[in-house]
């Protein structure tokens, strides 16, 4: 199975071997290239009344500043960009396992995890810039101090989930898509080709399109979200 | 039904030579399949509930619907995560101990 493999290659840096997977890097690099392009197509020709794809890109960063302003007040306008560009990063990279060739790089748990721990060092370094390192500290030992392992290991496992659910989506969807068609070949030998052809694009627009945007949109709320809990005080 | 299972895992192990790693392999797929099988209950009773919760807030108040679908995705994606931990613990123990 495709979806289960990585084009696992390794590189020496000062006498240690380390091992990346290189379609990912690929697939990574390809993403980043479409959502710039994306965004600087988007954004010719502005006008005062929006028209055709101005409204798309209007009513998509108003809806996250209305989020962002709900949940963090006037300070968090500032994560606009980096929220709306982690969801259009997460939704392209997830979209395009569709297109037939491609994979998507957010099926490697490495991804998923750097993108969560990103998310964990912006929350942190937003935390102590707002509270004070103080203050910031001493969150970890509310509401007793005996909780301060407890507190760790919510931190911890909060990036861990956040990560995890990104991966897990994507990678079961994967397998789905790529198990079913060979499941009906196994039980209706040649007759099944025909319930293939029709049965695809359903596990395609489900499995890839649905659960691929609603992934995103949760990734990208969920970091807003890990943002103004760790903020408030 | 253990005893049923190591019984007939020792009248098999009579006919057929079986060593360790055809054991390990077969527990853990087992073991996987029943993590899956188990894990899923938990986040299936919980969304099911934020959802039916939800669409009863939004039949009454279907000004609010926007918000309220927010919400509920949210809370779903939250409810999912046991879920998700433990697929994550059936893959391992398809793809690493098998």
């Amino acid at each position: 199975m495709r979806e289960t493999t990585f084009l696992e290659k390794s590189v020496n840096i000062f006498g240690k071997s380390f091992s990346y997977n290189l379609d990912t890097l690929i697939f990574l690099g390809i993403v980043a290239l479409v959502v710039f392009l994306l965004c600087l197509w988007l954004r010719r020709g502005l006008k005062f009344f929006p028209v055709g794809r101005q409204v798309v890109l209007e009513s998509l960063l108003n809806w996250f500043d209305d989020v962002l302003q709900e949940s963090l007040g006037e300070r968090g306008r500032v994560f606009l960009g980096f929220i709306v560009t982690l969801f259009l990063f997460v939704l392209i990279s997830n979209w395009m396992g569709i297109i037939p060739g491609f994979l998507s790089p957010t099926r490697d748990i490495n991804v998923c995890l750097g993108l969560s721990i990103v998310v964990l060092i912006i929350a942190h370094t937003n935390a102590i810039r707002i509270k004070g390192f103080k203050k910031y500290l001493k969150h970890y030992i509310e509401p007793y101090w005996w909780l301060f392992p407890s507190n760790i290991f919510s931190e911890i496992s909060k990036t861990l989930s956040h990560g995890m659910r990104l991966f897990g989506n994507i990678f079961a969807g994967g397998i789905v898509i790529s198990l079913i068609p060979s499941l009906i070949l196994t039980l209706f030998k040649l007759w099944g080709i025909p319930l293939v052809v029709v049965s695809n694009p359903i596990l395609q627009a489900f499995f890839g399109i649905f659960i691929g945007g609603v992934q995103a949109f949760v990734f990208a709320i969920l970091a807003i979200a890990y943002i103004s809990v760790l903020a408030h005080e | 039904m253990g005893l049923i299972i190591t019984q007939m895992a020792a009248e098999v192990a009579q006919t057929v030579a079986i060593d360790a790693n055809t054991i390990i392999r077969v527990a853990a797929l087992l073991g996987a399949g029943l993590c899956m099988g188990l894990g899923a209950i938990g986040p299936g009773i919980g969304e099911g509930i934020v959802g039916g919760k939800a669409c009863e807030a939004m039949a009454r108040q279907p000004q609010m619907q926007g918000v309220l679908l927010r919400t509920m995705l949210l809370a779903d994606a939250i409810a999912e995560t046991t879920g998700i931990y433990s697929l994550v613990i059936a893959l391992l123990l398809i793809f690493v101990v098998s």
